[in-house]
């Protein structure tokens, strides 16, 4: 513990003692002889002790060790541009040093004015008394009595002439100092125009930048720089406005470095798990053979409308873009973590994988490839195959869906809020979820192929088969809503008249999007004989089988 | 020995007036300084500005002193004071010659010098007439223009012609309407500027 | 859409005032100028023709200064004035200056992505 703690080194720095003499603190190098042994004898134990080969050693570890002055560069952004490259440290002992000058002049100046002040009260107080003990210092008043200077009027014994010359000397002088203090606010005056000079041209090219890059759309605002604390304008690039509620609001500072503009993101909270600019692909796979084929692939399209031409606009655009990809992928997560049970795995951080009977379709998020920079072709606008097209609904369905789920939410907004029962989750509102839609209509068209198969193979040439498919919806509503079709769970319906006079009316519904129900009515010969709900294809062949069977 | 004592000291030579306008003038600036000093020594830093003022109140205040100075400088250039035997002279003959003292400081001999060495031998009057002149000048341009309103150039060239013009607006902007209170404050809320 | 810079209106302001900030700095030059035109008359008293001519440069950088100092004093009124009368009004553009600070909303992105988005269905389903 104790050798511990004298590993511990302390310092204390003087200029937080306020430049006065402290008398505790012993300046080392002026301390005299027998002081300096008591405090060798302090530190280092008897001199017995002491060998020269330690102290050898200690000198030439101390060469080794001693630490360069560091130019303090934390966020060094923060040092005024005017001063150029100077550290930050120089800076401050340049300011210190200046301090302290002016505070010996002013002392100087003090100690003249209160010396003077002092000469004139102990003179008058001789007459007036009260005047003169007011003024004079504490010190004079401890040591001398009030009254102790007189003074007498002398004949004048300077001649007339030397008088002219003491007069023009004076003069002399006088325009002496009148010239220099002339020079010295000429040259003070020449600098300050060069120094703002400078600062007016900077300011130019801030504004002729802003100017040039932002229209009336771009949302600017004010807000201030937490490294500098100045104030700086700021960039809303992302889509919050629009009614996106993503974590990361896109916000960036265009902070002036160096003559021109830079955007610096302003980072709130913990990062993002994956690094760099990443679009989102989708894939599909197709099963042949045993082996995955890809069999499509959709094509990152930021290269169309952004030109990238290093403006700050073109960055902005930029910005905006990878946000909306990140939103989008993240929202994917989320839902996929809820559709495990319907054959949506998560492969990796970057990776979503949906299965189906036949096909693969992977969504990734993977880093955007440059295409104007990579000259492989194999990379090069994707090479053409048979599924491409679909790939490339696919993802483009996804964006949009989170266009709609945006204004759905910004068209709420503007609603006032209705108090709802607690029941009713948030999830279930509509355009909220991009996946489980699409998912779930995939896998009501299976289960109604595979109702049309059955009842196909079941009905002969003499009975009719009517298959009606989304009839939950009317025309008025998809008027309204043109994307009504994939916000509701789809309803299929199939109507068989089988021989005789069975009629079967086979509803395939769904209440989640993802779990389909099929209901089941027959009638026979008007009266209705069967109303059942089946949860598989399997159940409902059976059920069918039998009620041929029984009403031929 | 103690008729010494019991003599009434002369007072009359000692410049009361004079001494009075000095000492109220060097309170003032020493207390100035004072508080100037106190500025500097704060560990914190106080805003440039009102360092500045305070920079400017003390020259308003040497120039004072130094003109009391120099209109009582007839009756001060002939006094001279001289300690009295009340003075404790034995123990305080330090203090008595720092009092006392009427030499220059080396920093001041050292002023003086070098004010001196700038000069060359340029005739005194000839250095007033040409301050006159530029001063002359400097208000006599002054005179041409006009701070007050608009140009006074144009004025003069415009009053010749045409009526005097006001600023002249460039674009008149097209559609000059005003929105009502309801209308904004329902933008406020709303977000609906339709009117 | 628009052009993709600032409204012509608030160009035009930003110019004008960037010319009245070079001015107030051509003031201190022209101060600075005068000053050590002063000097050198002084040093140069006993030479009349150099005195002659260094006293038309005083003379003439003092002009500088009080010229420069009324077109930037009144530049400034102007500008004030302009942007006082321009408050509340649209104007061709459609830009208004209005007369209270409105925190603006870019509720235009979403709707552009989502447009876009069609647009390109539209183009793969053709």
């Amino acid at each position: 513990m104790e050798g511990q703690l004298k590993d511990i080194p302390l310092t204390l720095d003087s200029k937080l003692v306020d430049e006065h003499v402290d008398p505790f603190l012993l300046d080392e190098d002026k301390l005299s002889l027998p002081q300096l042994i008591k405090r060798i004898i302090h530190e280092r134990h008897p001199f017995v002790s002491i060998t020269e080969h330690d102290l050898e050693l200690e000198i030439n570890g101390k060469d080794v060790a001693t630490p360069s002055p560091q130019s303090l560069d934390d966020g060094a952004e923060g040092s005024d541009v005017d001063t150029g490259p100077l550290s930050v440290s120089s800076q401050n002992e340049r300011f210190y040093k200046d301090k302290n000058e002016a505070l010996k002049h002013i002392s100087m100046a003090l100690n003249e004015s209160s010396l003077s002040l002092d000469f004139v009260s102990l003179l008058i107080s001789c007459v007036r008394p009260a005047a003169g003990t007011i003024s004079m210092s504490a010190h004079l008043k401890k040591f001398v009595p009030p009254g102790s200077f007189n003074s007498d009027l002398v004949q004048s014994t300077v001649t007339p002439q030397a008088k002219e010359e003491q007069f023009k000397e004076e003069k002399i002088i006088g325009q002496g100092w009148k010239l220099s203090s002339l020079e010295a606010s000429s040259d003070t005056l020449h600098n300050a125009g060069a120094r703002l000079s400078e600062e007016v041209h900077r300011e130019k090219i801030f504004w002729d930048t802003i100017k040039k890059n932002f229209n009336n759309k771009e949302i600017l605002y004010k807000t201030r720089d937490k490294v500098t604390g100045k104030r700086v304008f700021a960039v809303k690039y992302g889509y919050a406005d629009s009614g996106s509620t993503y974590r990361v609001k896109g916000s960036v500072m265009l902070k002036p470095m160096d003559g021109s503009l830079e955007l610096v993101p302003i980072v709130e909270g913990k990062k993002t798990v994956v690094d760099g600019n990443r679009v989102v692909r989708v894939r599909i796979w197709g099963k042949r053979d045993g082996e995955d084929e890809l069999i499509g692939e959709s094509k990152s399209r930021m290269d169309e409308k952004l030109k990238s031409d290093g403006s700050i606009r073109s960055k902005i655009e930029k910005l905006r873009y990878f946000i909306f990809e990140e939103e989008l992928f993240n929202q994917l997560m989320d839902e996929a973590v809820g559709l495990i049970a319907y054959n949506v795995k998560i492969e990796s951080e970057t990776k979503i994988s949906i299965e189906s009977h036949d096909e693969v379709t992977e969504v990734e998020y993977v880093e955007y490839v440059d295409e104007a920079e990579d000259e492989d072709t194999s990379m090069n606008g994707v090479t053409e195959r048979s599924e491409n097209n679909r790939a490339e609904l696919f993802a483009t369905y996804l964006r949009l869906m989170l266009t709609l789920k945006h204004k759905e939410n910004l068209e709420s907004k503007s609603q006032p809020t209705v108090l709802k029962s607690s029941n009713t989750r948030t999830l279930l509102k509509p355009y909220s979820l991009l996946l489980k839609p699409l998912v779930g209509r995939f896998r009501h068209e299976d289960a109604a192929d595979g109702v049309y198969n059955l009842l196909k193979t079941l009905t002969t040439a003499e009975s009719k088969l009517q298959v009606k498919k989304y009839c939950n919806i009317t025309t008025d509503q998809l008027k309204q809503d043109p994307f009504k079709k994939i916000s509701t769970p789809g309803l299929t319906a199939f109507q068989a008249r089988f021989t005789g006079a069975l009629t079967v009316r086979v509803d395939v519904d769904s209440f989640d999007f993802v779990n389909y129900v099929i209901h089941t009515k027959a009638t026979f010969q008007g009266k209705p004989v069967l109303s059942t709900k089946f949860e598989d294809v399997a159940q409902l062949e059976e059920c069918l089988k039998w009620l041929m069977d029984v009403y031929k | 020995m103690q008729a010494e004592q019991k003599q009434p000291v002369d007072h009359s030579g000692v410049p009361v007036e004079a001494l009075e306008a000095l000492r109220l003038r060097l309170t003032q600036l020493t207390h100035s300084l004072n508080k100037l000093q106190a500025e500097f020594k704060n560990p914190q830093l106080t805003h440039y500005v009102s360092l500045q003022a305070q920079l400017s109140i003390i020259l308003t205040q040497l120039g004072s002193l130094s003109s009391t100075l120099s209109s009582y400088s007839d009756v001060l250039e002939r006094t001279v004071a001289y300690p009295l035997p009340t003075f404790p002279t034995t123990e305080q003959e330090g203090l008595l010659t720092t009092l006392l003292r009427k030499k220059a400081t080396p920093e001041v001999v050292e002023w003086i010098e070098e004010s001196k060495s700038k000069n060359t031998d340029f005739l005194l009057k000839d250095d007033e007439d040409i301050t006159k002149w530029a001063a002359r000048c400097t208000v006599d341009t002054k005179e041409k223009y006009n701070f007050v309103g608009f140009k006074t150039k144009q004025e003069e060239r415009e009053a010749n012609g045409d009526d005097e013009k006001d600023v002249d607006i460039a674009d008149e902007p097209a559609a000059s309407s005003k929105y009502s209170v309801d209308q904004i404050l329902k933008f406020m809320y709303q977000g609906d500027i339709t009117k | 859409m628009a052009s993709e810079e600032q409204d012509p209106f608030v160009q035009e302001r930003l110019e004008s005032l960037h010319n009245v900030d070079t001015e107030l700095v051509s003031i201190l030059n022209h101060a600075s100028l005068a000053l050590s035109s002063l000097t050198s008359m002084k040093r140069n008293a006993s030479d009349k023709e150099e005195l002659e001519k260094i006293k038309q440069e005083f003379a003439r950088e003092i002009d500088g200064f009080y010229k420069n100092l009324e077109q930037s004093t009144i530049g400034l009124k102007k500008e004030i004035k302009i942007l006082d009368e321009r408050i509340g009004k649209t104007d061709a553009n459609g830009i208004t200056m209005s007369p209270i600070t409105i925190s603006k909303k870019a509720t235009w992105a979403g709707s552009e992505k989502l447009k876009s988005e069609l647009d390109h269905i539209d183009s793969l389903l053709d």
